[in-house]
């Protein structure tokens, strides 16, 4: 589910990293107003570490022949609550978009925000806790567990979704892609939750006090719901507001209204002025309309296409042989030097 | 079980070539790292059906890939893991935009052709960005910058103890996988119904270790953070690539190069 730089827009990437920045800021302050155990951040760097090597043992699902592995994600947070899980899974992020090129840099806050803040601060202290209630027992473990995780991949593949289309990357119809994706997403939260409720019941029989002090928050007390809320509320209105109005193909209600009184959307230009604020608009646009600036038909200038081609062709091989260049420039002052 | 071994292997590949002395490796983290927020925003921001215009920036990598004398090989292996997700979001574009924009060669050429050709360029680039700044500067590097740009202090903590444990966690995973699979041969994997005590076990051999890890710690004088030491300042050559740099971006994302170049022939 780790979402790439290449099917995100500026805007949308930008904008979820400020939201999921808010996030982090804020649970790593309230962690430490609340003088968190400083014996638990060592544990946060293990158990993160934990969540790598997890991922990476496969385990093998009966009767369908394929495999699969955990996220994390609640299994996180019913062991060390839901803000230090949170800022575990960040850190994961983090070094699995770094050394592993797992998830873009500008996608990070996407992850982040579908993979961390949706289980760890949304469905962990919504869901699961109140779930569990505040007798613990391997019984009650099952319901919450697969449930808290099965919600949790759901609202994230919902999540990708709706970061995918906004971004106008793709030409995917929202309910076909809705419909692809979360399908697949129960299947494997499914899995997932079930195996998650295994691990917890093990860790329950063997360790209970893991669990419980996790829960009723002694050493971590647990954010407060009402305040994330309240902030991530603030922060979806801004950012919503902000990309819908980056990113809808329809018009906004300014052009429609324009439209309605003037039967054109656009609004025509006229002046000395006008045309050079339009000119310069033009040259310097980072980001015009996603619209193929050209004609669209058979006669759609193939001069230009042949142009493209063979400049494009020209450019990459300019690449690829300034790269070998270099490399036998180093290899030769190797040599000499040696 | 060989391919895991494998995969713990690379773990720490990419710190191994941070430790390079090249002329990218000696420039100041910060400027490696605003350049390369640099080369995503001018990347990302070309729209939907372009091609061309993201051919140019072809030369970013291929340029700073031999100067920073990082192996091509592990790079490209690396691209893998970012493929399926950005295949399908390709591929749903030959499906579902068939608008026929112009033909070549009597081919008709759609835009969602190019829309996929353009995603695979931008995840292309874009990984190969990110990677070489994490092929060319030292986690601890970034993490004091980090600090220095006011990230919150225990995330940046985090990154580095988890890295730092990663390795050694992964040796405890390998060791109970090989256990388990030498008394079940012929399995491909952990049995499902074995799941849960096995990754349970994991999990708590992971807090003992992350208790003994503590104490050592503590025994050599951890009070909770880590300290680092001042950021150093930019040096003239650090301040000629943020500068530079980003403007050849700027001038390769308004003007189409390869279309510019290729007028010349044609």
């Amino acid at each position: 589910m780790h979402m790439a730089d290449a099917l995100l827009s500026p805007a949308v990437g930008v904008s979820m990293c400020a939201v999921s920045a808010g996030a982090v800021v804020y649970a790593a302050a309230k962690i430490k107003k609340e003088e968190l155990d400083e014996k638990k951040i060592p544990v946060m760097g293990v158990m993160g570490a934990f969540v790598f090597a997890a991922q990476m043992i496969n385990f093998t699902i009966p009767a369908t022949g394929s495999s699969g592995h955990i996220g994390g994600g609640i299994l996180l947070a019913a062991v060390l609550g839901g803000g230090p899980a949170f800022l575990t899974i960040t850190a994961v992020l983090i070094i699995q978009c770094l050394l592993f090129a797992d998830g873009g840099l500008l996608a990070l806050g996407c992850n982040v925000f579908n993979m961390g803040l949706i289980p760890c601060l949304l469905v962990y202290p919504l869901l699961f806790k109140p779930l569990m209630g505040r007798s613990f027992g391997v019984r009650r473990l099952t319901a919450p567990s697969i449930l808290g995780v099965v919600l949790g991949l759901q609202l994230g593949a919902f999540a990708v979704v709706v970061e995918t289309l906004a971004s106008g990357i793709t030409a995917l119809p929202f309910a076909t892609f809705l419909a692809f994706m979360q399908p697949i997403h129960l299947a494997i939260g499914l899995v997932e939750g079930i195996v998650t409720a295994a691990v917890l019941h093990f860790v329950f029989a063997v360790r209970p006090e893991l669990l419980e002090s996790a829960a009723a928050g002694t050493k971590i007390p647990a954010v407060p719901m009402k305040k994330v809320l309240l902030i991530l509320g603030v922060l979806t209105l801004v950012t919503a507001g902000g990309l819908s109005l980056y990113a809808s193909g329809y018009p906004d209600g300014l052009e429609w209204s324009v439209e309605a009184v003037t039967g054109s959307s656009e609004l025509e230009a006229r002046g000395v002025i006008h045309s050079a604020a339009a000119f310069l608009q033009k040259t310097t646009a980072l980001l015009p309309d996603y619209d193929f600036p050209q004609e669209v038909g058979r006669s759609a200038v193939p001069g230009t296409s042949a142009a493209g081609l063979v400049g494009g062709a020209l450019t990459f091989g300019v690449a690829i042989s300034c790269g070998l260049v270099i490399s036998a420039m180093k290899k030769k002052a190797k040599n000499k030097a040696a | 079980m060989s391919s895991i071994q494998k995969v713990g292997r690379e773990i720490y590949l990419m710190e191994r070539l941070a430790q390079g002395t090249s002329a990218l490796h000696c420039l100041h983290p910060r400027a490696k790292i605003v350049v390369t927020f640099c080369y995503l925003v001018a990347v990302v921001s070309f729209p939907r059906t372009e091609v061309l215009g993201l051919v140019s920036f072809f030369l970013y990598p291929a340029i700073l890939i031999p100067v920073s004398e990082t192996p091509w090989k592990p790079l490209f292996r690396r691209l893998l893991p970012a493929l399926p997700f950005v295949a399908l979001g390709g591929i749903s574009n030959l499906l579902f935009d068939r608008t026929t924009l112009f033909f070549l060669w009597g081919v008709p050429v759609t835009s969602g052709m190019q829309a996929c050709l353009s995603i695979i360029e931008k995840a292309g680039l874009s990984v190969m960005a990110v990677l070489l700044l994490a092929a060319t500067t030292p986690l601890g590097e970034l993490s004091r910058e980090a600090k220095g740009m006011k990230f919150p202090g225990v995330l940046v903590d985090l990154v580095v103890l988890t890295c730092r444990y990663l390795g050694l966690l992964w040796e405890e995973g390998v060791t109970m996988y090989t256990a388990y699979l030498l008394r079940a041969p012929g399995e491909k994997g952990i049995r499902m119904r074995d799941a849960g005590p096995f990754l349970g076990n994991l999990l708590l051999r992971s807090i003992s270790r992350a208790e003994r890890v503590y104490r050592a710690m503590v025994c050599r004088g951890f009070a909770g953070e880590f300290g680092y030491c001042n950021s150093t300042p930019l040096k003239p050559g650090d301040l000629l690539f943020i500068s530079a740099v980003p403007g050849v971006f700027t001038f390769f994302r308004l003007v189409n190069f390869p279309l510019l170049l290729g007028g010349i022939f044609v």
